[in-house]
């Protein structure tokens, strides 16, 4: 298992850092910051060398992907260069530079209502039509979705489940704001037009998700590190009965918690990677593993961030709250953690 | 009357006085909205119900602690706004126990009537689980005082007609002894509002600034600088309502609703036994607590006074239960609860085209306001601080 970062990924880390406390302004376009990434090399940040990339995997994506989440940031890195860059990598790795160079945002849409974490479980129906295809059915939840310029579809055909281009422009999307305010939508495909990428593309739709799983549990890591950083130095300032709120044993203990989650969870990421890296028989297994360790901490860590905020947790002034609003949207989705357990079940050693 | 035929007398009153939309709009579990708050206690005073829980002399309904339980959650399964509580079950028993003949006469009706809502003013942003260390200034000139200061997560100032306020009259002795209770008028020149969005993005929330407030001396519950006094006792009083177990039965019934509704995997929700299992493990919980509830009325109906630390046991297992339960709600919704359904855009109607599926509107908000429930009323940790040091006295 890897665990210590190496030189350069030290350096993106703390550039990353830096960028997201010091210039990643709240009100700044996605589009803006988009930019940015593309010049600071974060979208090829995990793509090998042959296809143009730096040469990294999803280790290095997670690094970047823990620092956007400390700051909330709201633009699809994870979605775009990981999950999409990954099915892109597999079908058309032809397209990539564009991703890369940041001009391309395409979207994996492959979950739909009740799949309940299970990514075989896709009822779009894909019916062919001249030279191209044609699809129908939602796609939900999809992170990102009104950034989109493309999405990639799983749709069934007769011969199982493949993976289609779907342009933006032809595809109606359902637009909404997540619970955490991140922008997302539903793709409501009603015999729209689509272009085949891969005939037969469960195996790789499931290492994409995989990867999702676990980069994204990398993200979450950040956002509850954040939400702990603020919860402890309340305790140091906050004042009542005559003394710091830290000093109550009550509090010190729930610190202490909050802490130990947060290590299991940045822990089990790390598991999460290893088993994207080695790509074996487990590796779905230990990505729904890692999923509902962070999750479950997640939910913990932001809840009682709140709680020992007193009434300014409560606010939607004060930040504390925005953390645990992405950690319960990170919870519910793929299924939700509770889903994810039971996924385990299905897959684990017995 | 037996329990049961007040149960179905309350179902019948609702069916036939509760407006469809109203009862609609009141199971989304946005925050109250007062027309509706206010039409339906105009309803339930035309009965003689708006006051669950007062004296008959004062135009309570005379009914039993077990009976007002069969009234409250009847109305919350319905989906009936509810009644301010602010009016009902913190200032009317204080202004019936302490206060005087004319204060009694002109507000109680008042309350009943919902021709005024209220709004407390205790908190304070350096006085919050230390409360007695409020700094808010009454200081007595000629038959007035003149308020100063600034209270802070004051629900539903905005909309309230008149506030009952913890003020500081007195800096000598302990800082408990030197705290007054006065009802102040909102109207009145000095006051403003300023208001705080929750995290569910609603607005219940408020600052409130007093400068150079002019109250009548007539205001004052009670003696001066006894207000503390009272204040404790009758939130003592209000011990069984703070356990939350309509709510709880209502989220059960909600969470079994929506799971009949949802799919997993092409199956509908409700057959799946992982999930069942879930949904069996919280029920258990809340029968638990409904059981210790049952068991504190009871023996406060007999005159027994359990050595237990009871008020605080309830409030920390219901709130917490609560918050357990929204989670399963969630849960249940699965990506249907992840868009954000403003309050603004899915209260009063629906979009067009909505994404989720119909009945989950209002989930997610109130399960992140329900986080306040933990915090508001003594925090849970202090609760807990209350259960260990009556324990460990002995
Ligand atoms: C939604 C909502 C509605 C409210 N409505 C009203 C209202 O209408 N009117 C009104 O007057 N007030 C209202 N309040 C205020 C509420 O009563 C206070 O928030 C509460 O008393 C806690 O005070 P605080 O927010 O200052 O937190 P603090 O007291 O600063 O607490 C911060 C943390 O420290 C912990 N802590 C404090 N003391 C101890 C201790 N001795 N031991 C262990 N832990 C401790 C707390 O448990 C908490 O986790 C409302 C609050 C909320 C959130």
């Amino acid at each position: 298992m890897r665990v210590l970062p190496n030189e350069d990924q030290v350096m993106f880390r703390d550039a990353a850092r830096r960028w997201v406390e010091q210039e990643a302004d709240a009100d700044a376009s996605i589009a803006d910051q988009w930019a940015k990434f593309a010049e600071l090399g974060w979208l090829m940040i995990g793509l090998p060398e042959d296809v143009g990339g730096l040469g990294g995997d999803a280790f290095d994506a997670a690094i970047i992907a823990e620092e956007l989440g400390r700051g909330l940031v709201k633009a699809p890195f994870v979605g775009v260069a990981v999950t999409a860059a990954q099915l892109l990598l597999a079908f058309a790795p032809d397209r990539l530079e564009a991703l890369m160079a940041g001009e391309e945002k395409p979207l994996l849409a492959h979950v739909e209502m009740g799949a309940g974490g299970d990514p075989s479980w896709v009822e779009t129906q894909a019916v062919k039509d001249g030279e191209g295809w044609r699809l129908t059915g939602t796609k939900t939840a999809v992170i990102g979705a009104p950034l989109a310029d493309s999405f990639l579809v799983s749709a069934r055909t007769e011969d199982g489940i493949g993976l289609f281009e779907v342009s933006a422009d032809s595809a109606k999307l359902r637009e909404y704001l997540l619970i955490d305010m991140r922008p997302a939508g539903d793709l409501v495909l009603e015999g729209t037009e689509a272009k085949l990428l891969a005939a037969d593309a469960l195996g790789e739709i499931t290492r994409a998700v995989d990867f999702e799983l676990v980069v994204e549990s990398a993200e979450a890591v950040g956002v509850m590190q954040t939400a702990f950083d603020m919860t402890r130095d309340y305790l140091n300032t906050r004042q009542q009965y005559g003394k710091l709120i830290g000093q109550f044993q009550a509090l010190q203990h729930r610190l202490a918690d909050m802490f130990i989650e947060l290590e299991q969870a940045r822990s089990i990421v790390l598991r999460g990677l290893d088993a994207l890296l080695r790509d074996e028989a487990d590796r779905s297994a230990i990505a729904a593993a890692t999923r509902v360790k962070v999750a479950q901490a997640g939910h913990f860590v932001g809840a009682q961030g709140i709680q020992l905020h007193g009434g300014i947790g409560m606010t939607d002034e004060f930040p504390v709250g925005h953390h645990f609003r992405q950690l319960i949207a990170f919870e519910m989705a793929h299924g939700g953690a509770s889903r994810q357990v039971e996924r385990y079940a299905e897959m684990m050693d017995v | 009357m037996t329990d049961e035929d007040l149960r179905q007398e309350v179902r019948a009153f609702i069916a036939e006085n509760l407006p469809a939309e109203m009862a609609a709009r009141g199971k989304k579990m946005y925050h109250p909205y007062k027309p509706d708050v206010v039409f339906w206690t105009q309803k339930l005073n035309e009965k003689g119900w708006s006051a669950p829980g007062w004296p008959v002399e004062y135009g309570g309904p005379g009914w039993t602690v077990p009976q007002r339980h069969i009234f409250e959650e009847e109305c919350f399964l319905a989906g009936c706004p509810m009644i301010s509580p602010q009016g009902l079950t913190l200032v009317g028993p204080i202004i019936y126990t302490y206060g005087t003949q004319e204060q009694k006469d002109t507000f109680l009706p008042k309350i009943r009537s919902a021709e005024h809502t209220w709004t407390q003013g205790f908190s304070e942003p350096n006085a919050g689980s230390d409360l007695a260390s409020l700094q808010t200034r009454a200081v007595r000139e000629g038959d007035e005082y003149v308020v100063n200061g600034q209270k802070i997560w004051t629900s539903d100032a905005h909309s309230s007609e008149w506030a009952f306020m913890l003020v500081r009259t007195s800096t000598e002795g302990k800082k408990q002894a030197g705290i007054s209770f006065l009802l102040i008028d909102m109207e009145t020149p000095g006051i403003t509002v300023r208001p705080i969005i929750s995290i569910d993005g609603g607005h219940e929330l408020n600052e409130v600034f007093f400068e150079d407030v002019r109250v009548p001396a007539a205001n004052l519950v009670g003696e001066e600088n006894m207000g503390w006094t009272y204040a404790k006792e009758l939130l003592a009083e209000e011990r069984t309502f703070s356990a939350e177990v309509k709510r709880h039965k209502g989220q059960l019934s909600r969470i079994k609703d929506i799971a009949r509704t949802a799919n997993l995997r092409g199956t509908p929700l409700i057959e799946d036994p992982h999930f069942l299992r879930r949904v069996a493990q919280l029920e258990i919980e809340v029968l638990a607590h409904e059981a210790t509830l049952l068991r504190v009325v009871a023996e406060e109906q007999a005159g027994i006074l359990g050595a237990a630390p009871t008020p605080s046991i309830l409030k920390v297992r219901g709130t917490e239960l609560v918050q357990r339960l929204g989670a399963l709600m969630l849960e249940a919704l699965g990506e249907a609860g992840m868009p954000y359904y403003a309050e603004k855009d899915y209260f009063l109607d629906t979009p067009d085209d909505p994404p989720g599926i119909p009945g989950a509107p209002g989930i997610s908000s109130d399960f992140f306001f329900r986080r306040s429930l933990t915090i508001y009323g003594g925090t849970n940790e202090v609760q807990r601080n209350i259960i260990a040091a009556q324990l460990l006295r002995g």
